[in-house]
């Protein structure tokens, strides 16, 4: 976090140094797609929470702990695409879970499709790319997501 | 501009009632509506916080890269190095698929190829350093390691050939805003 706002700050006094009308444009820019965005933003922050809330990680562990493998991966799988977590929650919980003796392909395909897939970032997404590519991601998102889970369970 | 609108009256509104839900919830002592307001602070911090700087970032690559650099190293004539360029960026950066998706279309509106910025857009959800220090330390190396080694050549493919397929379709150009 603190390297980002670094970052901004170095990058925002060279170009104000070499040139302010670059700068002062960038800035309204920045603000404009800010303002842009931010209603979205709004809904989802509020979703999101209310998800969190009617799923907390505690029922996530206890669906993905006490099926068998197959129904685990498709049920973590599910879940990881529905749920939008923040890291500081993920990995705690994944590690906890691994402990408790849950197997590590279901890890991986709730992990890997909470990243790459999101049913509730799917909005924005079509703001930004259109209809057409946003789907078609989320769909190789998923396919991915339980090919690496599949062939972890092989390996591990 | 219509649309536009409406969804900035639903947000106010929506933000509203979960403030005062959440007011409520900590007044007379909710559990789900206190959990509920801890998700949304952490959120509303995170998006108040980071986005802001993205968005300032992302204006000034708009004013001060030229559209032949990013054509020259990521546009429809770079080879496999335009690739490997997606990857190092997108391991390198920082926040979620909300950081992400503007920096993506910023690079595409400038020039760079969709199969590129499809690579960048999905190794930035699979590797992201700081997160994949902490997946180590929690998963194991092996799991990481495996990840990686499967997942990334499938984005790569999967992404030339999205490409291939999407633009076949004529009206897709005017579908990106």
């Amino acid at each position: 976090m603190f390297i980002l706002y670094l970052l901004c700050m170095i990058m925002f006094i060279i170009s104000f140094v070499i040139d302010q009308d670059k700068t002062k444009k960038a800035c309204i820019n920045a603000l404009n797609m800010f303002l842009k965005v931010l209603p979205s933003f709004l809904f989802l922050i509020c979703i999101m929470s209310i998800i969190m809330c009617l799923i907390p990680p505690s029922i996530i562990a206890e669906l993905m702990g006490s099926q068998n493998e197959k129904i685990g991966m498709v049920l973590g799988s599910i879940l990881g695409s529905m749920v939008v977590m923040p890291g500081f929650i993920v990995f705690p919980l994944a590690g906890i879970l691994l402990k408790e003796g849950v197997s590590l392909s279901i890890l991986a395909s709730f992990t890997t499709t909470l990243m790459m897939v999101g049913i509730l970032t799917l909005p924005i997404e079509i703001k930004y790319f259109g209809k057409k590519l946003a789907i078609v991601r989320n769909v190789n998102g998923y396919v991915i997501a339980m090919i690496v889970s599949v062939i972890i369970g092989l390996w591990s | 501009m219509n649309k536009m609108t409406n969804t900035f009256w639903v947000s106010i509104v929506l933000t509203l009632l979960s403030f005062m839900f959440i007011g409520y919830s900590i007044h007379f002592g909710f559990e789900h509506g206190i959990a509920m307001g801890n998700y949304y602070w952490a959120y509303m911090k995170f998006v108040l916080s980071v986005m802001p700087c993205v968005f300032l970032l992302i204006a000034l690559f708009n004013q001060w890269i030229e559209r032949e650099l990013i054509i020259k190293y990521m546009g429809k004539a770079s080879g496999k190095r335009a690739y490997v360029l997606a990857i190092i960026l997108a391991s390198s950066t920082v926040g979620g698929i909300f950081v992400v998706l503007p920096v993506a279309h910023a690079l595409y509106k400038k020039g760079a190829k969709l199969s590129v910025v499809l690579t960048y857009l999905n190794c930035a959800c699979v590797c992201r350093v700081p997160m994949t220090l902490w997946e180590i330390s929690m998963l194991g190396l092996k799991f990481t390691s495996i990840r990686y080694l499967v997942s990334i050549p499938l984005i790569i493919i999967s992404s030339v050939f999205i490409e291939k397929v999407v633009l076949s379709d004529q009206h897709f150009e005017r579908s990106i805003s």
